[in-house]
């Protein structure tokens, strides 16, 4: 589809930018910075997403002469969003930064009403408690920066293997691999049972 | 836990994640990421550097290292006494039926 009169193409724009206009560096983060923003949403904590928002559009001005298709810009740019995701936590269980609390009686009883078979709360309702959240944020802090981004992409983002590997810069095989084992350690925090989740 | 069980565990915590998302975000980086940016200027010029470029870049990096060898190999030849005239006329003198030769079909 043609785009209409006045669209400009991430192409031109790039070109703009590395002709050395930085002003239209702005229209880039207009057109992705929502998109970049709801990456980092799902993978930071709160309170973190501006300042890495800020780190990914500067790394990606950075490195736009390294952009050598730019059609694919919105790919590009959200693998350095996900890229620099990975780093954030890989830098914090560095510095141990990370606090790991037991489940608190609201939060098991969550998880006791969320897998009993008479429950008549849908998943949708359930998901939008605050325990969910505690409770996704309790199992992900158990797991490694790198068993993290994998079960967020692919477990819980429900992204394709191959697809969890490109925003990653991995091996599709190295995915594959850790998606199976860090589905049954998800499995295991929360259960303590050795059933595979579905 | 039944299957049942784990799977709507498995849907729940799909939905808690998406719910990350309705967090809001003041658009103020947005702001700083440009200014972050103006103040980097237009550090970037060209997307791939030209042939003529890459030559010239090339032409320098081995500048330094080419200097120091011609002024060895200046220093050598200095200390060996070594002057091109003077060793032609060796040459000749040693052998001048030999030199006229190689000198006529241009090989000195």
């Amino acid at each position: 589809m043609k785009p209409p009169q006045g669209h400009r193409s991430d192409g031109e724009i790039i070109d703009d930018i590395l002709g050395g206009n930085a002003d239209a560096f702005e229209i880039i983060l207009e057109r992705y910075g929502d998109r970049i923003l709801r990456i980092l949403k799902r993978h930071l904590p709160v309170d973190q997403i501006e300042d890495v928002a800020q780190e990914v559009f500067i790394q990606a001005y950075k490195s736009l002469n390294a952009c050598r298709q730019p059609e694919r810009f919105k790919a590009w740019i959200s693998a350095i969003a996900v890229r620099t995701c990975y780093d954030f936590w890989r830098k914090r269980y560095r510095s141990r930064e990370m606090t790991l609390s037991a489940l608190t009686p609201e939060q098991e009883n969550w998880l006791m009403r969320t897998m009993a078979d008479d429950s008549v709360e849908t998943h949708e309702m359930l998901g939008k408690q605050q325990e969910a959240k505690e409770i996704l944020d309790y199992a992900l802090a158990r797991l490694s920066p790198e068993d993290r981004m994998v079960v967020s992409l692919v477990y819980l983002e429900e992204l394709s293997v191959k697809e969890a590997a490109r925003l990653l810069g991995w091996s599709v095989a190295n995915v594959k691999v850790r998606s199976f084992r860090t589905r049954k350690k998800l499995h295991r925090l929360l259960t303590k049972q050795h059933k595979e989740l579905p | 836990m039944t299957d049942s069980g784990g799977k709507r565990l498995g849907q729940a915590l799909r939905a808690a994640y998406r719910e990350k998302e309705a967090t809001d975000v003041s658009d103020f980086w947005k702001s700083k990421t440009m200014a972050r940016i103006r103040e980097k200027g237009d550090a970037l010029t060209h997307r791939f550097p030209s042939r003529m470029d890459l030559a010239l870049r090339l032409t320098w990096r081995f500048a330094g290292a080419a200097a120091a060898v011609a002024l060895i190999v200046g220093i050598f030849a200095y200390r060996l006494d070594w002057n091109p005239d003077m060793a032609m006329a060796r040459l000749y003198l040693q052998d001048p039926i030999e030199f006229a030769i190689l000198e006529t079909i241009g090989i000195l």
